[in-house]
């Protein structure tokens, strides 16, 4: 109980402090640092790969990925960028995989099969457009889109992707502006209308 | 204008992300700069339709129970042996008393119990001696260590050797545990949960700012000798004064590991965690004769043989458990912990290092590691120290 009271309260020193007692075998450390950061990788793993099964087995790689392998503790690096970064990776690579492409192709095209309880129909549908005009753009700029939604911070999106803090801004907006025109296009609505 | 800012930082200053003093000149500028207003208010309106688009974030599963499902897949896979690759520079802590075998999945956590097993096992294939009693099968609770300081030239005779270790098994050591590894909230729940008492150092370099607990599940361990490999291998190092018996592979040698608890103290400038469990049991095979055994793997560890005839003699094999270490090397070295016999290992590089202390008293086993920003000598006194202060 003081473990998970104190997880949320803990600063970037004291994160540090887990991943170096993590890298001497802590088991308490991992479990503090899994349920600190678990929603996060999760929610970003979600919005990219559109099924909770899958946004669960790839959450799980990526933590056993910490496990195995934590990072080199350094002054200023987030783990939340770090888990991000490999978390997306794989995400990709699973998106990338032959198998899984087909899989996704069929969902993109349909609504999901297994409606979330909490949502509405509406809700549902939205998130799938979501993810296919996401899907539509250059992976980097979709990978930023995922991150900062997410609620990373500029520096650990420049941490999770290897940019300058300082571009962050610029790319953001690129980024929106390009998902804003594929979302618009992919609308039922806008499929009707005459192009101009 | 020249003075005019650019989207990014624009785009920064909106989030929150522009460090000062950036952030107080651009305010500065916008209070003068119609286009610069404008801009910004383009930005905030694409970040809020964008926004608006995507849907609320989606509640995740619960943590807890996602992390009980990890443990419970990671268990899966020790358990079917499925090969799970040790990556370079992970922090499975290895020692070159540790053969790859042992380690699958996390069962890198035993480190602390089963080093004390595994690391007489692992570099000699020959398990824990004991007078032979008159049942079928004979038990005995190791509750003596005795470390036996290797010599370097030793260790590369047996590093050469043309052998190969694993034919020493029949069946090769499988480690099994129950369940997953457990945080308990205290060290007396500590103590509920593995039947016994959690002894918990009083002596610390500072007051510790927090602690936690927890426990592993009890876990088995069973392999079966190859005698003739044995016998080969004695025979390989020129080893001629000693004789196994062939009960020695009749039947598997089963070991038990209690439950064993870690308890995690970090203060200013340590961390600390103490490992502690009750010794492991060992269940051998009838009519094997401890005290030959015994002498044998003393000669494998470069004794001569006359020492060696007379250490067999002396020890008392019904309990003890020998537990080799190379002796020529400043990582690790023997100290006392209370009157007791304990070693000292050293690791890690500069900036990481941390220490390793492993002793014995009663029929509890106990390891102790720790790593801070004490010097060296500071450290080693404090963890002696709060060895010493366990109650």
């Amino acid at each position: 109980m003081a473990q998970q009271l104190a997880a949320r309260e803990y600063a970037l020193i004291e994160e540090q402090a887990l991943i170096k007692r993590l890298r001497h075998g802590d088991e308490a450390a991992f479990e503090g640092l899994f349920l600190r950061h678990y929603a996060q990788v999760y929610r970003v793993l979600y919005h990219l790969v559109g099924s909770r099964e899958e946004a669960e087995d790839l959450t799980q790689e990526t933590f056993l990925a910490l496990y195995y392998q934590p990072p080199a503790t350094e002054m200023g690096a987030s783990l939340v960028a770090w888990l991000c970064r490999v978390a997306l990776n794989r995400g990709y690579n699973a998106l990338r995989g032959q198998r899984r492409a087909q899989q996704r192709v069929a969902r993109l095209a349909e609504p999901p099969a297994q409606i979330d309880p909490q949502d509405e129909l509406a809700r549902t549908e939205d998130r799938a457009l979501v993810r296919m005009a996401i899907a539509k753009l250059p992976e980097r700029q979709s990978r930023l889109l995922l991150l900062r939604y997410a609620g990373l911070s500029y520096a650990e999106i420049a941490g999770a992707l290897e940019l300058a803090p300082a571009s962050v801004g610029t790319l953001l907006a690129r980024a929106e502006r390009a998902f804003e025109v594929a979302y618009t296009r992919l609308e039922p609505g806008a499929r009707s209308q005459e192009p101009e | 204008m020249t003075n005019c800012y650019d989207e990014g930082r624009l785009r920064a200053y909106l989030d929150g992300e522009l460090p000062q003093p950036e952030r107080a000149m651009l305010g500065a500028h916008l209070a003068g700069c119609a286009a610069c207003r404008e801009q910004l208010a383009d930005q905030r309106a694409l970040a809020e339709r964008v926004r608006s688009l995507l849907p609320m974030p989606l509640p995740a599963p619960a943590p807890r129970a996602a992390l009980d499902r990890l443990h419970a897949a990671s268990y899966q896979m020790a358990q079917t042996q499925r090969n799970i690759p040790v990556p370079q520079g992970s922090n499975l802590q290895r020692s070159k008393f540790m053969p790859n075998a042992f380690w699958s999945g996390r069962s890198r956590s035993l480190l602390a119990a089963l080093a004390l097993v595994v690391a007489v096992v692992g570099l000699l294939a020959l398990p824990p001696l004991r007078a032979a009693a008159d049942e079928l099968l004979s038990i005995f609770r190791v509750q003596k260590l005795v470390f036996v300081p290797v010599s370097r030239e030793r260790l590369d005779q047996l590093n050469k050797l043309n052998f190969d270790k694993d034919t020493l098994f029949v069946t090769k050591p499988k480690v099994e545990q129950s369940a997953p590894p457990r945080t308990v909230a205290s060290a007396e729940e500590a103590a509920s949960v593995i039947g016994g008492t959690v002894g918990q150092p009083k002596a610390f370099p500072s007051a510790p700012l927090s602690s936690d607990f927890t426990v592993s599940s009890p876990s088995k361990m069973q392999f079966q000798v190859n005698v003739a490999a044995a016998r080969q291998l004695l025979a390989l190092m020129g080893i001629d004064d000693v004789s196994l018996p062939d009960a020695l592979g009749a039947a598997p040698i089963a070991v038990d590991v209690p439950a064993f608890v870690q308890a995690h103290y970090h203060g200013t400038n340590y961390d600390m965690t103490l490992h502690q469990g009750r010794s492991p049991s060992v269940a051998l095979p009838d009519g094997v004769d401890l005290s030959q055994l015994g002498k044998a793997a003393l000669r494998l560890l470069g004794m001569p043989a006359a020492d060696a005839e007379l250490a067999s003699r002396t020890i008392n094999w019904n309990n003890t458990l020998l537990f080799p270490f190379p002796k020529d090397t400043d990582d690790i070295r023997q100290v006392t912990v209370g009157g007791e016999n304990a070693l000292l290992v050293s690791g890690g590089r500069r900036g990481d290092q941390h220490r390793q202390l492993y002793w014995q008293h009663g029929d509890m086993f106990y390891m102790l590691q720790a790593g801070g920003s004490l010097s060296e000598v500071d450290m080693i006194a404090a963890m002696v120290a709060a060895a010493e202060s366990i109650q």
